[in-house]
C-alpha cells in the first residue's frame, strides 16, 4: 500500500456512490438521470480509494 | 416531476421546514395506503443534476428519517411523473414495501471494503472478514472481486450493535495485517430493499 491518506470523506463517497447508484429501491420504472457525470467521478474513486492507509481506513462514522 | 428520496411508514415524518433536498428543494411527504413517500417536486421534466453534492443532499434527506422510523432509501435518481402516478405504484408495491420496512426495521447497514496486495493476503479474505463479520448480521453481501484484490460487502446490523461491529472490524484488522480493511456507515439500508429491477 502506498502511505498516501485519503480524507475519510472521500472513501465514504466512493461507498455512497456505490449505495446510490446501485442500491436502494425502485419503485418506478425509469431512473432518469444522466448518470454519465456521476460514473465519471465514481472510476476516478475507485482509482483512489486504492492508496487508502491502513489507520485511516479503520476509521467508523459512529451514530451521531 | 416528483424527486423520490424514501418510503416509510404512515402516518408520514414531520419534515423539518428547513430541510433542503437535491438541489436546494423543499422536501414533502405524501401518504398512502399505510406508507409515506418523502419527495420533492421540481417543475418540468427536469431531474435534478447527478453531482457529488446531490447525492450528499439525497443521503442528507433519508438520514434525518432514520432515527426513529424504518426507512426504505430510494435509489438515487428515480422521478415520476405526478403524486397520482406515485400513489398508484404504492398501492401496487404496498405488500413488498411493507414486508421490506419489516425487514429493515431497527437496523442500519454498515459498509466494509477490504483490499489486499497479490502476495501476502494469508488465505480468502471473505473467510477470514466476511464470515465473522456476517456472523454478526441479521443479513449480508459480498461482492468479491478476485481480479480487482477487493472485496465489498454489506451487513444489515440492529442500530444498538453498530459498536460491537465496529470493534470486530478493528480486531479483524489487527489480526490480518496483510489485509487493509473499511468501514463505513451507518448507512441507511440501501443494499437491503429486496423486490428490485
Amino acid at each position: 500500500m502506498s502511505g498516501t491518506v485519503v480524507p475519510h470523506h472521500d472513501v465514504a463517497l466512493v461507498d455512497l456512490v456505490d449505495r446510490l447508484l446501485h442500491g436502494g429501491v425502485v419503485v418506478a420504472g425509469d431512473i432518469t438521470l444522466a448518470v454519465a457525470d456521476v460514473d465519471l467521478v465514481y472510476v476516478g474513486l475507485r482509482a483512489l480509494i486504492s492508496s487508502v492507509a491502513t489507520a485511516e481506513a479503520n476509521g467508523v462514522r459512529l451514530p451521531r | 416531476v416528483i424527486y423520490v428520496y424514501a418510503i416509510t411508514e404512515a402516518p408520514a415524518p414531520e419534515l423539518d421546514p428547513g430541510a433542503e433536498g437535491v438541489a436546494g428543494a423543499s422536501v414533502a411527504a405524501v401518504e398512502h395506503d399505510g406508507l409515506a413517500a418523502v419527495l420533492s417536486h421540481f417543475a418540468g421534466d427536469e431531474p435534478p443534476a447527478s453531482t457529488a453534492e446531490s447525492l450528499w443532499a439525497h443521503e442528507r434527506v433519508v438520514e434525518s428519517l432514520m432515527h426513529d422510523r424504518a426507512v426504505l432509501p430510494a435509489r438515487f435518481g428515480m422521478t415520476l411523473g405526478s403524486e397520482s402516478e406515485l400513489r398508484v405504484v404504492l398501492a401496487a408495491r404496498g405488500a413488498s414495501l411493507r414486508e421490506d420496512l419489516r425487514a429493515v426495521s431497527g437496523c442500519v447497514e454498515l459498509g466494509v471494503r477490504v483490499q489486499w496486495d497479490d502476495e501476502g493476503a494469508g488465505g480468502a479474505p471473505q473467510d477470514a472478514v466476511h464470515r465473522p463479520l456476517a456472523a454478526l448480521a441479521r443479513a449480508s453481501t459480498c461482492s468479491p472481486t478476485a481480479g480487482d484484490r477487493l472485496l465489498t460487502s454489506a451487513y444489515l446490523i440492529p442500530a444498538d450493535q453498530v459498536r460491537t461491529f465496529a470493534e470486530r472490524v478493528v480486531a479483524l484488522q489487527g489480526e490480518h495485517a496483510a489485509l487493509d480493511i473499511s468501514c463505513t456507515g451507518p448507512w441507511p439500508p440501501y443494499s437491503f430493499v429486496g423486490g428490485n429491477g
